[in-house]
């Protein structure tokens, strides 16, 4: 056996390997998107806009110095710019452009300082950053959050959500591996077991835990069927030796009596044994049935105790292949239960007629007795439900009814007419 | 016969004597084995639940020697399942405990009057008697004359007496495969091979199961 693979190590691993790819992606883009940014300090641009601004003061009222608008709006690249400009040692700006600039302390973080000679005096022109504070996060949000790094996200997220949904689900394929082998397993098959071999570390708990009880229910089963043949063998053996040498003796009319009373026994002790066998479904249902043979040979096996009975027995059988999945032992036993009790239920002379078609596939077997009355038809399948002038067990239709159960067929009855019952089989119901 | 129950052996013993068979009669695989290895039997009861080995696995055993001999197999067991293993391990019929002694008897002779077998050859049911080699029937020991074709079938039924004989098997064995006769004839032939045997005296019956096939039963 290989070592068992973790499903834990596998998600980790494959996780682990997606969240590394994505900052791996991010940090280059992001700094790629940063770099394109003007950091003041080292924008070649500023000084030549310093003189541009220079150029444009002009002499306002009062001595003071006016910067005018529209000269600025006419040189764009100027007009994008926030600046404030001292005269001399003054903390109090004499220019800001725009007008109604103020300035916060973060601005003097990221600004770039020039001084300029003028007809003025010497000027300092403070270049601040184009915008700061909720403004600028706004703007950033809107320019690189949702226009550029949201959808690099986005493609990644794309990229790697497939690979994710794929890791996850091999790595839990297994458990599907298992599921599906649990989903077959049936009590006929015996010692039947969840494979350990390739399954993954996590699942191998669960697995041993669901063998050992199949094992237990195994073993159940197994001391089950032991205990019906134990039962069946105890029972029949003494019963045998009886018949057989009350048999051998020949006793006068009241051993015939014993005798009939015995066999009675057997066949009652026959049809528990195949009840029993039937409910506890350890039967095999998936072998191919000719369902033909199965008739053929039940009618053949049922024919000596009806002629015996001066009863004929008939078959109708279509000249294609009937076939369904199935146990052939169990429908043999079923139509033979169906065939013994119409036997005994005809009138002397008559025919039973056992037809079987593949439309279904189908069994019916007809007779001509005495019919069973309509609020009877449910109860006649109970075991030892007999009717005030049947002789069997009280047993064998019960058998009918587990055999069609567990071949999901269903049996109906219905009038033969003009006189007389109909039982059918009807398979493939499911 | 191998039958480890005392009474049951001796009852099957018995009933074998009487009916003309002779049965040697052991009570475990191991002497079965043995007395298998010695002597050439006619036939086999082997009991299946034994108290040494597995009835089936001596069964098993004896058919990967390639022994040919017909068993017939007994068990109390007789599960649905328990049959068709009997049968698939190569027993030639199969008995539930408990059985009548009758049912053993004619399915013991079954297997006898098989063409080879020891009854074979002389065919005894009711007052019919058939010579298979010299092809003679006797109805209440008088000699009887009947077609060959329904001589033919008469004989496969005698051999299979009280077991039903199926359609296609009367007509192959009434008609050769290249005979291309329609299938209502095995009817015709049978309806006037009862009349013979009627007007003989003969003391057996004919059932028609119609669909099926036919069987043959002696008086009683």
């Amino acid at each position: 056996m290989t070592r068992p693979r973790s499903i834990t190590r596998d998600l980790i691993l494959r996780l682990l390997l997606v969240f590394l790819l994505s900052p791996l992606i991010a940090i280059p883009v992001l700094l790629l998107i940063d770099d394109e940014t003007p950091d003041l300090r080292i924008e070649p641009g500023m000084e030549a806009q310093a003189d541009l601004v220079i150029a444009l003061l002009t002499d306002g009222p009062e001595g003071t110095i006016v910067l005018p608008e529209a000269a600025m709006k006419a040189k764009p690249s100027v007009a994008r710019t926030r600046f404030a400009i001292y005269n001399g040692a003054s903390s109090v700006p004499v220019v800001r452009w725009p007008a109604d600039l103020y300035l916060h302390n973060w601005d003097y973080h990221e600004s770039y300082d020039t001084y300029r000679p003028s007809r003025f005096g010497p000027l300092r022109i403070l270049f601040v950053s184009p915008e700061k504070g909720s403004a600028a996060v706004a703007s950033w949000l809107e320019e690189e959050l949702f226009a550029e790094i949201l959808p690099i996200l986005a493609i990644m997220l794309a990229a790697t959500l497939p690979l994710t949904i794929f890791s996850v689900r091999r790595s839990l394929a297994p458990m599907r591996r298992v599921a599906t082998e649990a989903a077959a397993i049936d009590p006929g098959m015996g010692n039947a077991k969840l494979t350990e071999a390739g399954a993954p570390l996590e699942l191998l708990p669960l697995i041993r835990a669901i063998n050992r009880g199949l094992e237990r229910i195994d073993i159940v089963f197994a001391a089950q069927k032991r205990f019906s043949a134990l039962v069946a063998h105890e029972l029949r053996s003494p019963l045998a030796a009886l018949s057989v040498s009350l048999e051998h003796e020949t006793l006068n009319g009241q051993g015939d009596q014993i005798l009939k009373k015995l066999r009675g026994m057997s066949k009652l002790i026959d049809q528990l044994l195949i009840l029993s066998e039937l409910s506890s479904r350890r039967l095999k249902l998936d072998s191919q049935v000719d369902l033909k043979r199965v008739v053929s040979e039940a009618v053949a096996e049922e024919t000596l105790a009806a002629v015996n009975n001066n009863v004929s027995l008939a078959v109708n059988l279509p000249d294609s292949r009937v076939q369904l999945r199935g146990n052939a032992a169990a429908i043999g036993t079923a139509l033979r239960n169906l065939i013994e009790n119409a036997v005994r239920h005809s009138p002397k002379g008559s025919t039973v007629t056992v037809t079987a078609g593949h439309d279904g596939p189908w069994l019916e077997v007809a007779d001509t007795g005495a019919g069973i009355p309509a609020d009877q038809r449910d109860s006649v399948f109970t075991p030892f439900w007999r009717s005030a002038e049947s002789a069997g067990a009280g047993l064998g239709l019960a058998i009918v009814r587990q055999m069609a159960e567990l071949h999901h067929a269903r049996v109906s009855i219905r009038d033969n007419l003009p006189k007389g019952t109909i039982f059918r089989i009807a398979f493939g119901t499911r | 016969l191998v039958e480890d129950d005392a009474i049951i052996g001796a009852a099957i013993r018995d009933s074998l004597q009487r009916d003309g068979h002779y049965a040697d009669w052991v009570t475990d695989a191991r002497h079965a084995d043995a007395a298998f290895g010695k002597t050439r039997y006619d036939l086999v009861i082997l009991d299946l639940s034994l108290p040494d080995i597995d009835g089936i696995e001596l069964l098993n055993h004896w058919r990967a020697a390639r022994h040919g001999t017909p068993v017939i197999a007994v068990t109390a067991r007789a599960s649905l399942e328990d049959k068709i293993q009997g049968l698939d391990s190569g027993a030639d019929d199969y008995l539930v405990k408990p059985f009548e002694m009758a049912e053993l008897l004619a399915r013991v002779r079954a297997i006898l009057r098989r063409p080879g077998g020891v009854l074979g050859h002389l065919l005894t049911l009711g007052n019919l008697e058939l010579d298979t080699v010299r092809r003679a029937l006797k109805v209440a020991r008088r000699r009887i004359n009947i077609p060959r074709r329904e001589l033919a079938v008469l004989e496969l039924l005698m051999r299979n007496a009280e077991r039903v004989v199926e359609h296609e098997a009367a007509m192959r064995a009434a008609y050769s495969a290249d005979e291309h006769v329609s299938s209502n004839v095995m009817e015709a032939n049978l309806s006037r091979l009862r009349q013979r045997l009627e007007a003989a005296g003969a003391d057996i019956r004919i059932h028609t199961i119609r669909g099926l096939g036919y069987m043959i039963q002696g008086a009683g």
